[in-house]
């Protein structure tokens, strides 16, 4: 049944184009900003969407910058080792909770529950990576994370809704528990699969907490922390070590701080928007729903 | 009744499975249980060397009578009252609106733009509104010049932050809180509405009778789900969107916490603090999943 197209469907589509431009146009002024040459971006207004003079000085200058380098390779280390070990801990835990029948799994859940009820608050977490060692080590970021429940239980209710009967024939021809999660229950999972992946790994080069009260050693920081550095404590020496710090700072020579800090900005999101397709062909709201159900 | 020796007989047979659920059950042992037994250094003086002394309700009583945890825990329940009152109706319209977009491609465009600020973290937003909101260069201010007003310094103006941290949660999250509406609407049965056309229902009488008391369903547990989290009023934001100048409107109990345990390492007290919001959340969320579960929307799981 196809309606026609009335004066309150163009209203709508309109107020929609508007909340996408209030999202979209931050970022299109900031793109701006970082590609305009340096004489002109103190003169840049924040609603004008086109650079002046274009220029990738800003990402030259960033992408060179040892700080940079290394804190953009430690936040791919930290996110696809974390997130390897997310998918393996959450994959196999799952499968157990979609499959198993076992003595005790009511009693499981609600072990598995009581620390999504009560958050003891950041001290006793600190303590504990402390009393662990773990302090300055790349696991203190890692390893608190390493299952989320919400994601687990989201793959247990896919497993779940897999076939009886898929299980039942792999059985008979012999496969053992490896072969059934590998290569039985993951690939029949797929959309699942990989947007909770991605859920996990955005999540982790998203954070900044952790490596910020844990991580010491500013040699292994991650992106994010980095760029908090620059936007909240407006510390550049984190960026180009202590030397370019002043080379780089306001005046004749220097690089102006909004264009720094619309480059970093995009620097940081830039991985994100890479993933975001692919998020986009697997998700839907039907993966989202099943958490609610089970 | 099984016996023990069933029981015995049960596990053997499921072993398998035992075994495979040991690194999780290692990993919440000791990255969630044991945080959770250290809540008891909040009856404890915390001492470097040596084991820590038991002193009961000291840090407690101390907690009660200290001005600054007032201003956090009134901040913490205005934030979040501001939150939920301007913010929990906006998913919601989206979502309707979405549902009425006749192009799918539209729809599909409208979809990845307002989902995407939800991947963002907040040091990342937090320097998108830095710089809208400056009052040098900012998009919003060039704005209010252009109407001949002087430009406000959002960021530091005790007057404006909370409003900062309300519009600018509202432009991370509502687009990808629609999801559950949008999922709702999908859920509703097309028959419903042919029946009703068939009747001749218009439109907006379908909208009234079929696609509202669904919504509604869905709102009621989002709304209680949403009272259950009441007292995190968004730490990652207040923490990096927070500056000295706004201390007094915006520091949260999370902020508070973290500047007594991690910058002035008083960890005894500042477990106290944690404890109390901790407790008061378990209660909140216990209470909202009961009447949620009664009201048979749906629950936490």
């Amino acid at each position: 049944m196809k309606k026609r197209i009335g004066p309150w469907q163009i209203i709508n589509a309109i107020i929609l184009l508007v909340v996408t431009v209030t999202t979209l146009y931050p970022f299109l002024n900031l793109l701006a900003v970082s590609l305009t040459d340096v004489k002109y971006v103190s003169d840049m207004s924040g609603l004008s969407i086109l650079p002046k003079e274009p220029t990738l000085k800003y990402y030259q200058v960033l992408l060179s910058a040892p700080g940079v380098q290394k804190a953009f390779l430690n936040s791919v280390f930290i996110t696809v080792v974390a997130t390897a070990i997310n998918m393996f801990l959450t994959i196999i835990t799952a499968y157990v909770l979609a499959r198993g029948n076992f003595w005790g799994k009511k009693l499981y859940i609600i072990f598995l529950i009581i620390p999504m009820l009560f958050n003891p608050g950041l001290i006793p977490n600190y303590m504990l990576i402390r009393n662990l060692g773990l302090i300055n080590s790349y696991w203190s970021v890692i390893l608190p994370g390493a299952i989320n429940v919400y994601y687990l239980m989201l793959l247990r209710n896919i497993f779940n809704g897999i076939p009886k009967s898929t299980f039942e024939a792999a059985e008979i021809d012999g496969a053992n528990h490896f072969t059934m999660i590998w290569k039985v229950a993951v690939p029949l999972a797929k959309p699942g699969v990989i947007t909770i992946s991605l859920f996990y790994a955005i999540y982790h080069w998203n954070d900044y907490f952790k490596p910020l009260i844990y991580i010491n050693d500013p040699a292994k920081w991650p992106l994010q922390v980095l760029l908090r550095q620059f936007i909240v404590d407006a510390d550049k020496t984190s960026l180009f070590g202590p030397l370019q710090a002043i080379l780089y700072s306001e005046g004749n020579s220097g690089l102006p701080f909004r264009g720094l800090q619309s480059s970093i900005i995009l620097i940081t999101v830039i991985p994100i928007l890479c993933l975001y397709p692919l998020l986009l062909k697997y998700f839907s709201s039907d993966i989202m729903s099943g958490a609610n159900k089970g | 009744m099984s016996t023990l020796k069933e029981i015995r007989k049960k596990i053997y047979k499921s072993r398998h499975y035992y075994y495979l659920l040991i690194p999780a059950t290692i990993y919440f042992i000791i990255f969630h249980y044991i945080p959770i037994w250290g809540v008891t250094l909040s009856f404890q003086k915390f001492r470097i060397f040596g084991g820590n002394e038991w002193v009961g309700f000291k840090y407690f009583q101390e907690l009660f009578s200290s001005p600054t945890f007032y201003r956090s825990l009134t901040n913490t329940l205005i934030i979040s009252g501001l939150k939920v009152l301007i913010g929990f109706p906006i998913p919601v319209i989206i979502a309707l609106m979405m549902n009425s977009l006749r192009n799918k491609h539209y729809k599909k465009y409208v979809r990845s733009v307002i989902y995407m600020p939800h991947f963002l973290s907040w040091v990342v937003i937090t320097g998108v509104f830095a710089a809208i909101l400056s009052p040098v260069s900012g998009m919003v201010n060039e704005i209010i010049k252009l109407f001949g007003m002087d430009p406000i310094p959002f960021m530091t103006s005790g007057q404006h932050f909370r409003g900062v941290l309300v519009i600018s949660e509202i432009w991370r999250s509502s687009g990808w809180d629609s999801i559950l509406y949008t999922a709702a609407l999908m859920n509703i049965d097309k028959i419903l509405y042919e029946a009703a056309s068939i009747d001749g229902a218009s439109a907006w009488q379908q909208t009234l009778k079929i696609t509202l008391p669904e919504l509604i369903r869905t709102m009621v547990t989002v709304f209680i789900l949403n009272i259950g989290f009441f007292m995190n009023a968004g730490f990652d934001q207040v923490f990096n969107m927070m500056n000295d100048s706004v201390i007094s409107v915006a520091d949260i109990i999370d902020t508070y916490a973290y500047r007594i345990g991690l910058l002035n390492n008083n960890y005894s007290y500042a477990t106290a603090v944690g404890l109390f919001q901790g407790v008061i959340g378990l209660i909140l969320v216990i209470v909202t999943n009961k009447v949620a579960k009664k009201i048979e929307a749906g629950s936490l799981w």
